[in-house]
């Protein structure tokens, strides 16, 4: 197969994987919203924790008025720039409008005062304890924003308050999701980096915990959403683009486990050095997300006697493999060392060196067995194999063998 | 900045039945992060990013029933002599410059060691890396430099392809060893183009090549594209294409379902074929691919109250090519399993409780535990609990089938504002290696709190 013809085939398994994305490019309108919220969630209570609200409140009633604004009410939302300010209407703002009589507390019920008493709006209030209300808790939510800044872009309040003209109270409910920030904050419109609205570490990265509880990507979000299965799935993710990670984690905390020096109990359970023989024959590429067999596996084998190239000291120990006559003898059987390879060769480098396997691998001209490692399929591609890196074929196959002549 | 210091102790038994690895690690990490901060959201972010770790192994390799020690750092006894154990390894897991958001955000800059995260892999290089941000669609990325390859000071070649045993031989006999080669330096080009239309996609085209003096040691191209379908169902393929080899050796295809109810459903299937080193002979070697399929649900059953089930079935497909001069293959091996977990998340505590189990013609392999973390004294103090159960049946090696208890306690402490200690010992009992303790204490230092 020529160079040539090699990169078409990449170029055909790339565009078969890609074919969607240029539909999807075509079909979708550039600067696509993001699509309506499927998981059902609402605001965060970790960004907006528990309010406590003891009033009586009509928006859309009050909405419906002509003339009213939320403006009438909330006039400091349009200058606040910092999420700590308070924003709830204060009695000033009721009062052209609701003949609230601070100097006779003990007739301010709406008995006497349909639209001036204390307990239209407070909730328990009662005559005999009448400069008595419940406390209003709105905690600050945890978060960076600025009322005013958004005002001066010209973002109405509804934007945002999606259901305020139809709601009695105001609650947490009619806060926004994050799924309604990015349908202006994304890429190409305003500020999209997420440090913009939350909250950060003094080293830049978000801050995930908070009073009541971790910080978690929102179900939505590219599958990002940390649950009980996420440390075995998060490969999907991060595959994608490891720069969705280090939005709240470290590059260290990356390496800390990826580069197997510290030991993960969910994977690494028990006594998992005398137990891990078993996970590494089932699947020894997962072993190989964290673990380089041919150095750290090694290294640890050759101490332990276990590699072939362990010291002669220690390997009188004992012999890993089953008896020669299942492991190494024909005929070949799921047992034998041939059908371990082809199905889990990463084990084999976890002990063996090129020079183990060339002993017998290597063809008669070499010294070797002559036994063929080789799949049946091989000689269509050796040429190019051979073309990358002509050591490889040299260690098994003399400079005038037939074979390696053919793959030249 | 940050200093970690790690001190743990452990026994490991040989599988020929001998204690021979008496272990005392201790390592030191120094991380250094920095990024600039602005009011104006649209203005340039530097990062940076550092890491030094120095590992030393203070363990002793004897035979407690000789009493006899090997002598395995002394390359003039090459009968004890283990050539790739060090006593001390320093090393630089990261440490790069990074500017974001150039040319009114257009490009981004990284310079150093640095990690590259995507469908072709970890890979850890040093040198520099540009993106070039093509507005809201498409952003491309080119980076170039070489590779953190074992043997080089600094580097332990943990992102390296499988498959060659380097070190640095300076000052060896050439005799000794011989299976462990000169360490060798490695060029790296790759390139990225992403693309992506909304939310609604996302997708990422890779190709990368390192060669050194002997050749090209990894040439390979990958694609992977996320899609959201309608409202609640994202769907991801990826495929990976090693050059020289003309394999496709990875190929993955999931489909991820978020029901209005909440909680999450995925199908995930995948081929994956071992890929080493094209300059090592593994490479030419007759290797099969193993498939997957896995199915999983994840289930809020209340807040901060999590469900997930999985369930999944490898086969290993030795039955892709039949060898020429035999009439039967080896069919295609199957293992099944399937795995539960409940996770229970509080402000001021934590738990989890997970069992899985896998089995198969390879042998048999479970796993229950419950974890548990908690807060006390207003954060002030810690504590951790692990009990797990092991259940391991190796169909290749009998006498190494085990049943095993581990118990962990562990406790964190702060010391001031700006350090904590952790310390936790583990207790395994098992039926191959019988009683086995484990200490581990962590003392993290930060100059902010």
């Amino acid at each position: 197969m020529t160079l040539s013809a090699r990169w078409i085939r990449a170029l055909l398994v790339s565009a078969l994987t890609l074919a969607a994305t240029a539909g999807a490019l075509v079909a979708q309108p550039r600067l696509a919203a993001p699509p309506p919220l499927a998981s059902g969630e609402g605001p965060s209570h970790l960004i907006y924790p528990t309010q406590r609200l003891p009033l009586r409140f009509q928006h859309a009633r009050h909405l419906a008025m002509p003339g009213v604004t939320c403006a009438s009410c909330h006039p400091a939302a349009t200058t606040s720039a910092r999420v700590e300010d308070s924003l709830l209407p204060t009695e000033a703002s009721c009062a052209p409008c609701h003949a609230i009589d601070r100097a006779h507390p003990m007739s301010a019920s709406t008995a006497t005062n349909p639209l001036g008493g204390c307990d239209l709006c407070h909730e328990g209030w009662r005559p005999e304890s009448p400069l008595r209300v419940a406390r209003v808790v709105i905690p600050t939510a945890n978060l960076r924003f600025s009322h005013a800044r958004h005002a001066a872009q010209g973002v109405a309040c509804e934007r945002c308050h999606a259901n305020v003209r139809s709601v009695g109270l105001g609650t947490r409910l009619e806060l926004p999701t994050m799924a309604s920030c990015v349908t202006c904050h994304r890429p190409g419109g305003a500020p999209d980096r997420c440090a913009v609205c939350h909250l950060t570490e003094p080293d830049g990265r978000l801050r995930t915990r908070f009073g009541d509880g971790w910080m978690n990507p929102p179900r939505w979000m590219n599958g990002l959403h940390h649950d009980a299965d996420f440390w075995f799935t998060h490969r999907a993710s991060a595959a994608q683009d490891g720069s969705r990670c280090a939005v709240c984690h470290t590059e260290g905390e990356c390496a800390a486990c990826h580069d197997g020096r510290v030991r993960d109990r969910r994977t690494h359970p028990n006594d998992y050095v005398t137990m891990h023989a078993v996970d590494a024959r089932m699947n020894s590429d997962r072993c190989g997300s964290c673990h380089r067999a041919s150095n750290f596996c090694v290294a640890c084998h050759q101490r332990a006697g276990v590699a072939a190239s362990s010291s002669t000291l220690s390997r009188a120990l004992g012999r890993f493999h089953p008896p020669a006559a299942v492991w190494t003898n024909a005929p070949v059987t799921l047992r034998h060392h041939g059908a371990e390879a082809r199905r889990a060769m990463r084990t084999c480098t976890s002990c063996h060196s090129e020079q183990d396997c060339v002993t017998c691998h290597a063809t008669l001209g070499r010294g070797g067995g002559g036994f063929s490692p080789h799949p049946p399929s091989f000689l269509a591609r050796c040429g190019a194999l051979m073309r990358a890196s002509e050591r490889p074929c040299a260690l098994c196959h003399d400079d005038l063998d037939a074979v390696r002549a053919r793959c030249r | 900045m940050r200093a970690e210091s790690t001190a743990s102790s452990w026994q490991v038994r040989g599988p020929a039945g001998a204690a021979v690895l008496s272990l005392r690690r201790f390592t030191q990490t120094l991380s250094v992060a920095g990024t600039s901060r602005s009011d104006d959201p649209r203005a340039p972010v530097v990062r940076l990013r550092a890491r030094l770790r120095i590992d030393s192994d203070f363990g002793s390799a004897c035979d407690p029933g000789t009493d006899q020690c090997l002598d395995e750092l002394n390359r003039s006894r090459a009968a004890e002599f283990a050539p790739l154990f060090a006593r001390r390894a320093v090393d630089l897991p990261f440490a790069f410059l990074e500017v974001t958001g150039l040319a009114r955000g257009r490009v981004d800059l990284r310079a150093g060691r640095q990690l590259v995260v995507d469908p072709l892999g970890f890979f850890l290089f040093d040198g520099g890396l540009a993106r070039l941000n093509l507005g809201p669609v498409a952003s491309l990325e080119a980076y170039g430099g070489w590779e953190t390859r074992a043997g080089f000071p600094l580097s332990n070649g943990r992102y390296e392809r499988d498959g060659l045993l380097r070190a640095d031989r300076a000052g060896w006999d050439r005799s000794i060893a011989t299976a462990v080669l000169d360490r060798a330096s490695a060029r790296v080009l790759g390139a990225a183009l992403d693309l992506r239309a909304g939310a609604r996609l996302d997708a990422r085209l890779t190709w990368r090549r390192i060669w050194t003096a002997e050749g090209v040691a990894e040439e390979a191209v990958a694609a992977r594209t996320e899609l959201l379908l309608g409202a609640s169902v994202r769907a991801f393929a990826e495929a990976v294409y090693m050059v020289p080899m003309s394999t496709v050796t990875a190929t993955a295809l999931g489909v991820e379902a978020l029901p209005a109810r909440g909680g999450r459903w995925s199908v995930e299937l995948l081929r994956v074929r071992p890929v080493f080193d094209l300059t090592s002979i593994w490479a030419s070697f007759w290797i099969d691919p193993t498939d997957e399929a896995r199915a999983s649900v994840s289930l809020p059953l209340a807040r901060a109250v999590d469900l997930s089930l999985a369930a999944w079935a490898r086969r290993y497909a030795l039955d892709t090519e039949t060898p020429a001069n035999a009439g039967t293959t080896l069919g295609a091996p199957l293992n099944a399993g399937g795995a539960a977990s409940v996770r229970v998340r509080r402000a001021r505590w934590d738990a989890t409780l997970r069992a899985s189990l896998e089995g198969g013609g390879l042998g048999v392999r479970g796993n229950a535990d419950l974890s548990m973390r908690g807060w006390l004294l207003r954060g002030g103090l810690r504590l951790d609990a692990l009990v797990s159960l092991a259940h391991v049946r190796d169909a290749l090696r009998e006498d190494r089938s085990l049943d095993g208890i581990g118990l962990v306690l562990g406790a964190t402490v702060p010391l001031g504002r700006v350090a904590q200690l952790s310390v936790s010992l583990e207790d395994d009992i098992n039926g191959v290696v019988g009683h086995r303790v484990r200490a581990i204490g962590v003392l993290e230092v930060r100059t902010l709190p």
